[in-house]
């Protein structure tokens, strides 16, 4: 799963066309253009390995294939992989490589994959997905620490066939293989020596377009990779990836036509202006992706107390904050898994269906027995990244939580600074987004597993919520799997580990000029098939 | 130029520096009722919000962004978070008018005193003086506040401190410059002639003489010091929610002027009439204090 900033407003922006040099630039466009997008947040690295919000993976997606890709409609479809078998006990994935190259003319081979699958779940990487490949043989034991990366069971049989052998069949496997930090990388780059592989000029992709030029706080900018293995297919030029993080700027650039695309780019308080006066770039639809406050449930703090948690878990109206403050289609949510998964869990807040009064009377008598009162007020920092909406969100919470005799101390920090806070621990509790990347409630589940990022950021660690979610991806039939991640999910929502607010939707502006954009529930947009109608100059 | 050291015991008693200025103050229309308004705009931000039926942070659970009405009790409306709009318009001039009086304040004291020292002195001592502002000027003000941040944390009195120690710099430039043209002049001079001590010449002769160009400057800076304000709270470096500044409910309502154009126009109307009577009470103050226009 990817951390996402809800509403970072990641504009597929401005088209600037540019003239045509007269190459053979696939059919239709006489004039080949670079897409301006407005991407959200600053990217704090591009090594499709480190990255952690879908700021950076929208970029790194560009440059890197993975074996397996999405297609426009986010479908799996063939990547650097031409085909690929799995074996009958379902234990066994063997991928056939296409003939392709890296931007600087190496074969891309097996080999890669093996480097870039065994760096993945090294420790020293750091990646905060690496427990969605626990199933391939040695993969957790690597990842712990106890086994050499050589033992993983990932092998090149020759250069361009790959076996990977999982320890038991996996539901979700080959969606964990479009993930971007599934992608091979340039093995002959990495082991070079070289101090930062990501620097534009240094770093070579796979993927439709190639990095050429990172200025920092402003754009990443990058152009068609002629190395491609489908380069004729693709339309654009290039594309500008601009850093805005503000989402009034970003609807402010798209309106002045500097941007084509932009993502999440109308802030709530314009939504229905938006909806009457840009109707034909508005782009709304579900979103797999949980908008949650973290609960920092280490020892010392007042959170560690179960019934505080759970105080202000009923204390907060939902349905105040996605009918009222939001109005945007949000639902309001008693859950952690987002309902618009594919194959849904059941599990919800037990109070769900009382009305708020008998909720708030249980809050204070909770409170009241954890020892905090009108004479003793529950002081607590609540922090989140700077952005319109989620201050609206946060300020009335903390409106719903004063009478209660809950003294929040709001706190708002810059993204990056913010959300590197979360993973050391260092918060109270904070806003988070999860966005799925695999469309399976596993990939939700398994942020509060051990190894994964919630849990690393919460101190949150249940042996037994560890298990369910363990046996859920080993059972392959769907109704007993189904049961087994509610029951887990249920064990969280009961320990009341976190505030659940509401499931996302998504928002954009793309211009009626883009082509081939379609709206996805993972939020994936493969830039490849995408093209502009470039009349003006 | 003041007369009264130099009066014979037998002439009338001449008036004071400050008598005859507030006399001739008290003549300028313009001023006097800039002065009131002042008054009563200070009055309302530090009373007002006990006589409103809402508080800083009180959420109105059914209304959310709605245009300024008399029935529902918010007389110029709400914000996006339900939150009445006058109610946090009179906090944030709370805010507001203490930044910028406490760091006016502060500049004006250091920055005055220092010019004025450094330009009568001269000589090395200036020379030393200012180089030390020099050094000041070359210190990053982000920087600044950051490191304050840092050592210090979170807190609002950081941002008076932080602009206060900047602001002195600009009014002790000035003042040396004025120190330097009028140390030449007759009166000085003569004061000197008469055995009038040099603390007294600098207080008495010196800086009454440069009180023009410094009250101007004192004008421009507060409104500088509130957009500062503003500045670092969009930053996340000056006020908290639910706590707000006039700088800070601008910058939230020029994002939905579109939409709810009261957000933006009623602590407008408050910071600009703020600073309208503070342009003419300046003026006013420049005509009474100036010694030569007696």
């Amino acid at each position: 799963m990817v951390s996402m900033d809800a509403f970072r407003p990641l504009a597929l922006a401005g088209l600037m066309a540019t003239t045509s040099l007269g190459l053979c630039l696939p059919a239709a466009d006489a004039q080949a253009a670079t897409l301006q997008v407005g991407n959200g947040a600053e990217p704090s690295t591009l090594d499709p390995q480190k990255v952690s919000g879908n700021w950076e993976s929208r970029i790194t997606r560009q440059l890197f294939d993975r074996l397996v890709n999405y297609g426009p409609d986010g479908a799996l479809v063939p990547g650097l992989a031409e085909s690929w078998e799995l074996s009958d006990d379902g234990r066994v994935i063997t991928f056939r490589l296409r003939e392709a190259q890296w931007s600087d003319g190496e074969p891309i081979t097996a080999d890669d994959a093996v480097f870039a699958l065994q760096r993945l779940v090294t420790p020293a990487t750091a990646n905060h997905n690496a427990n969605l490949y626990y199933p391939i043989v040695n993969a957790r034991a690597i990842n712990t620490g106890e086994a050499e990366p050589e033992s993983l069971g990932v092998t090149a049989l020759d250069s361009r066939t790959l076996e990977i052998r999982l320890s038991e069949p996996t539901a979700y496997f080959l969606q964990a293989m479009a993930m971007t930090e599934a992608a091979p990388l340039p093995r002959h780059l990495l082991t070079s020596g070289i101090e930062d592989w990501t620097r534009p000029g240094t770093m070579v992709a796979s993927g439709p377009f190639v990095l050429t030029d990172w200025k920092p706080q402003d754009k990443v900018e990058v152009e068609r990779n002629p190395r491609y293995y489908a380069a004729d297919e693709v339309a654009l030029e290039g594309v500008d990836f601009h850093a805005i993080e503000d989402t009034s700027a970003l609807m402010n650039r798209f309106r002045s036509g500097e941007l084509d695309i932009a993502y999440g780019a109308v802030p709530s308080a314009r939504f229905e202006w938006a909806q009457e006066n840009l109707s034909e770039s508005l782009r709304v639809g579900p979103l797999i992706g949980s908008y949650f406050y973290m609960l920092n449930l280490r020892e010392g703090t007042p959170l560690s107390d179960e019934r505080v948690r759970e105080a202000l878990n009923l204390a907060l109206d939902r349905e105040v904050i996605t009918e009222r403050l939001l109005g945007m289609g949000q639902t309001p949510s008693y859950w952690f898994v987002p309902r618009t998964i594919a194959s849904p869990t059941s599990a919800s807040l037990d109070f769900h269906d009382q009305d708020m009064d008998s909720r708030r009377a249980r809050a204070r008598e909770l409170l009241d027995q954890a020892g905090y009162g009108p004479d003793r007020p529950l002081e607590l920092e609540l922090s989140y990244n700077t952005l319109e909406d989620h201050k609206k969100i946060a300020v009335a919470i903390a409106a719903m939580w004063r009478p209660l005799g809950v003294e929040i101390e709001l706190v708002n920090r810059e993204a990056a600074v913010h959300f590197a806070g979360l993973r050391q621990g260092d918060f109270e509790i904070a806003r988070y987004g999860f966005v799925a990347t695999v469309n399976d409630p596993y990939d939700f589940l398994n942020a509060y597993a051990a190894g994964g990022s919630a849990a690393a950021s919460t101190g949150y660690a249940d042996p037994e919520y560890d298990a369910l979610v363990e046996a859920s991806t080993h059972e392959l039939d769907a109704d007993r799997r189904a049961a087994l991640m509610s029951e887990a999910e249920q064990r969280l929502l009961e320990a009341d580990v976190m505030l659940p607010i509401y499931d996302y939707v998504v928002v954009n502006l793309v211009s009626p000029d883009v082509k081939g954009w379609q709206p996805t529930t993972l939020d994936v947009h493969p830039l490849r098939y995408v093209s502009v109608d470039a009349d003006a100059p | 130029m003041s007369t009264d050291s130099l009066a014979p015991t037998a002439a009338p008693v001449g008036d004071s520096l400050g008598r005859d200025a507030w006399r001739r103050l008290s003549q300028n229309r313009a001023a006097m009722a800039s002065l009131w308004l002042l008054g009563l705009m200070t009055l309302a931000c530090f009373i007002g919000p006990w006589l409103t039926p809402w508080g800083l942070a009180d959420v109105d659970w059914n209304a959310f962004d709605v245009g300024p009405t008399l029935e529902g009790g918010h007389w110029l409306g709400t914000d996006a978070n339900g939150r009445d709009l006058l109610t946090r318009t009179l906090y944030g001039g709370q805010v507001s008018l203490s930044v910028a009086l406490v760091a006016t304040f502060v500049s004006l004291i250091i920055g005055v005193l220092y010019g004025a020292v450094s330009g009568y002195v001269g000589g090395r001592v200036d020379n030393l003086m200012m180089r030390f502002v020099d050094i000041m000027y070359s210190l990053p003000f982000m920087f600044l506040v950051i490191l304050l941040m840092v050592v210090f944390g979170r807190n609002i009195f950081l941002i008076y401190a932080a602009i206060g120690a900047v602001e002195w710099l600009d009014m002790a430039r000035i003042v040396r410059g004025q120190t330097l043209a009028l140390k030449q002049r007759e009166f000085v001079e003569a004061a000197h002639a008469l055995g009038v001590k040099d603390g007294k010449i600098v207080t008495r002769h010196l800086i009454p003489n440069a009180i023009g160009p410094v009250i101007v400057y004192v004008t421009l800076t507060v409104p500088k010091v509130i957009l500062l304000e503003s500045f670092l709270s969009f930053l996340g470096l000056g006020v908290q929610e639910p706590l707000t500044s006039w700088g800070v409910l601008i910058s939230e309502g020029a994002d939905m002027m579109q939409t709810s154009p009261w957000m933006l126009l009623v602590p407008s109307v408050f910071l600009a009439l703020t600073l309208f009577c503070l342009n003419f009470l300046g003026d006013g103050l420049r005509d009474a204090l100036d010694p030569k226009t007696r």
